[in-house]
């Protein structure tokens, strides 16, 4: 089995599988032997790692991303090899396009009550940029980067999706 | 006693109060808009009658409607709960004219503590102490800075009709009033259908201590002693406990006595709770009374050994009190964590989806009082709390041990639920030692806690990571394990594994 690498929370680990032994694997060369306990429900499983036991959900669904909590702590993990991952960085750099600008993405879905900027405004990190309801609740949305507003794709009484563009920040 | 009782709610309440009716032989009857169909809450009753609305929050704050369904289930009495009608005296009233019994107070108690304003001035009136504010609702921006300048920032503004913290916000200088204002108006007026809001000086930093009373109509009163609630995100309760641990047993008393005071001068029947603030100096002010079961009821039963729900169903039988004032104790302590849908890794908002799979704790001194099961499905319809867990102990550090143990062993997937955070809290030196006010989470907790207690897991999640990528992505081989097995029962178990 290929060595990969396992990226979640912007840190990266190298993955060593050992070809004699299944169990064994080498996180940043530090041996872990884990074990595979029961299935305790769809996508619900115990593992055994160095012999201390840990509930894991592991949901498999998304073919790029694999979807693992823990005692109530998400992880969204990217796997990749040496390779892939030179790859990657080539296209990172080359691409321009887009290149900086921040998209403002609803955290969830609800309506906008408000909004404080315009097409075209400054706003600085940590501004205000518009007022999100749900469940009765506003919750004001702020400015990630400093910037200038490239594009607003809402307007005030919009209801909105999950992860729907809203904004799209140019960093100055 | 009644024979059978309609509960006009849904989620853990609905269940909470189905269990007391069950106890006393009464039977129960839910209501439930489509999107509930599936709850458990609606199974677990003896009937159930869908009720109608274009959206779903509408049809339970259906007055009409509800009384309606009451009638044709036979239903001699109504409880509402808390939130929806629990509070609305129109829906107190309309449920007597209709002939059937309200669990609660009379409409006319309701009426006189609903609007905050008029609870104040009636409460003033009984000597009961309150905090500096205004007792009209605000006309206008200009009166607001107005009397905002004459009692001196910071100020909270809050929705006359409100609760849960819906349309307040706290103003520390002027330039903060407009913004505010505007903002309070609107979550008020969608929240409660009311936009009036009134200003309060903003006691920095109290403790929210709450008391709990109860009274028959034969004019027997009683106070169950203190909650303490203090532990709040943004105005909603997270963390209640009781007793509470800065009360020595003559504030106790004397926050007991006033409480009656407060429950008489509204001529209050039923349960009830007044809540007050209590600041550095153990001076307490009146807060509002809560004219209903609380959420955090819990606490006080398991402290107390009262059922609170189901006195509330005799009272409204026209029973006397089970119990004397000088019958009460305060047996050991309690705690219970709100068991919300929300994302504490992402500024708290609310989540929704499907639970797919869920593992209660229990053992001893554990409570758990839920709303969902396996394959619940969490809308944005409703409040994002879905359950609640309370544990019981024969001291504070005893029911908090209890609750970590609790919260590390409770699993719920598909929603994210702020259970890591809740841990976090329940770990803090300061609120273990019971040093804490409302402002705990401000100024004390660090939220960034959470990601380093994620970060601990990190390894260990990469190699979880690692062996499930090989998992898949080599499916046909089986699994195992190299290491030597020299036990037949082990080599079997291991058998069984493979085959998963």
């Amino acid at each position: 089995m290929e060595n990969i690498i396992v990226k979640f929370d912007g840190k990266e680990f190298n993955i060593k599988y050992s070809n004699s032994n299944f169990a064994n694997i080498a996180v940043n060369d530090k041996i872990y032997t884990i074990e595979l306990l029961k299935k305790i429900h769809d996508n619900v499983f115990s593992f055994s790692i160095n012999q201390k036991l840990v509930e894991v959900e592991m949901d498999f669904s998304d073919k790029n991303i694999l979807n693992i909590s823990i005692n109530g702590f998400d992880y969204q993990i990217e796997i990749t090899d040496s390779t892939k991952q030179l790859l990657e960085k080539f296209i990172k750099s080359s691409s321009k396009a887009n290149h900086g600008i921040r998209q403002i993405k609803a955290p969830m879905p609800g309506m906008i009550v408000k909004l404080f900027a315009n097409e075209g405004n400054n706003v600085m990190e940590g501004d205000k940029l518009l007022v999100i309801e749900a469940m009765k609740m506003e919750n004001v949305l702020k400015s990630p980067i400093s910037g200038i507003l490239k594009s607003v794709k809402v307007k005030e009484g919009t209801p909105v999706n999950k992860d729907e563009l809203l904004l799209e920040i140019e960093p100055i | 006693m009644f024979k059978r009782i309609l509960i006009a709610n849904r989620g853990e309440i609905a269940i909470r109060i189905a269990r007391a009716a069950r106890e006393m032989s009464i039977e129960t009857v839910a209501i439930y808009h489509e999107v509930d169909k599936f709850m458990p809450y609606v199974s677990y009753c003896d009937y159930a009658y869908q009720i109608y609305s274009e959206t779903p929050k509408a049809a339970y704050l259906d007055i009409q409607q509800i009384i309606d369904v009451a009638k044709r289930s036979g239903a001699e009495a109504i409880h509402p709960g808390y939130g929806f009608l629990s509070e609305n005296a129109d829906f107190a009233e309309a449920v007597e004219n209709a002939g059937i019994v309200f669990i609660g107070p009379k409409a006319r108690s309701i009426r006189a503590m609903g609007s905050k304003t008029k609870a104040r001035e009636l409460m003033a009136k009984a000597g009961v102490p309150i905090v500096p504010g205004t007792k009209e609702p605000l006309r206008s921006l200009d009166e607001a800075k107005e009397i905002a300048e004459s009692i001196g920032y910071p100020i909270l503004l809050k929705a006359s009709a409100g609760g849960g913290g819906k349309g307040m916000k706290a103003v520390r200088n002027s330039t903060e009033l407009e913004e505010a204002f505007n903002s309070a108006k609107r979550e008020a007026l969608k929240a409660f259908a009311d936009d009036a809001i009134y200003i309060e000086k903003l006691i920095e930093n109290p403790k929210h201590i709450e008391i709990q009373v109860i009274a028959d109509s034969h004019g027997n009163y009683a106070y169950l002693f203190e909650r303490d609630c203090s532990i709040q995100r943004r105005h909603q309760k997270v963390i209640e406990e009781a007793p509470s641990t800065v009360l020595d047993e003559q504030l106790r008393q004397k926050m007991g006595q006033v409480a009656i005071e407060a429950a008489k001068a509204c001529d209050y029947v039923n349960a009830g709770t007044i809540e007050f603030l209590l600041d550095k100096n153990k001076n307490f002010y009146f807060l509002e009374m809560n004219t209903r079961l609380q959420v955090e009821h819990p606490v006080t039963e398991m402290i107390t050994g009262i059922d609170l729900a189901q006195e509330q169903i005799s009272i409204a039988a026209g029973k006397q009190l089970s119990f004397r004032q000088e019958d009460l104790r305060i047996h050991g302590h309690a705690v219970e964590c709100r068991i919300y849908a929300e994302d504490p890794f992402n500024g708290f908002l609310p989540d929704i989806g499907t639970i797919t799979y869920l593992r209660q704790p229990g053992g001893y001194g554990v409570r758990v009082d839920s709303g969902v099961e396996n394959g619940s499905e969490i809308s944005m319809h409703f409040d994002p709390m879905i359950a609640k867990l309370i544990t019981w102990g024969r001291d504070r550090i005893d029911a908090l041990n209890k609750m970590e143990r609790c919260l590390l062993n409770y699993r719920i997937k598909g929603v994210k639920t702020i259970i890591p955070f809740l841990i976090a809290v329940i770990r803090h030196p300061e609120f273990r030692y019971g040093y804490f006010d409302t402002g705990f989470l401000e100024n004390s907790f660090d939220f960034s806690i959470l990601n380093k207690m994620k970060e601990e897991n990190d390894e260990i999640v990469a190699a979880i990571a690692a062996y499930g990528y090989r998992m898949t992505s080599q499916a046909k081989r089986p699994i195992y394990s190299n290491n030597k097995i020299n036990n037949k029962w082990k080599e079997k178990q291991l058998m069984i594994r493979r085959l998963i």
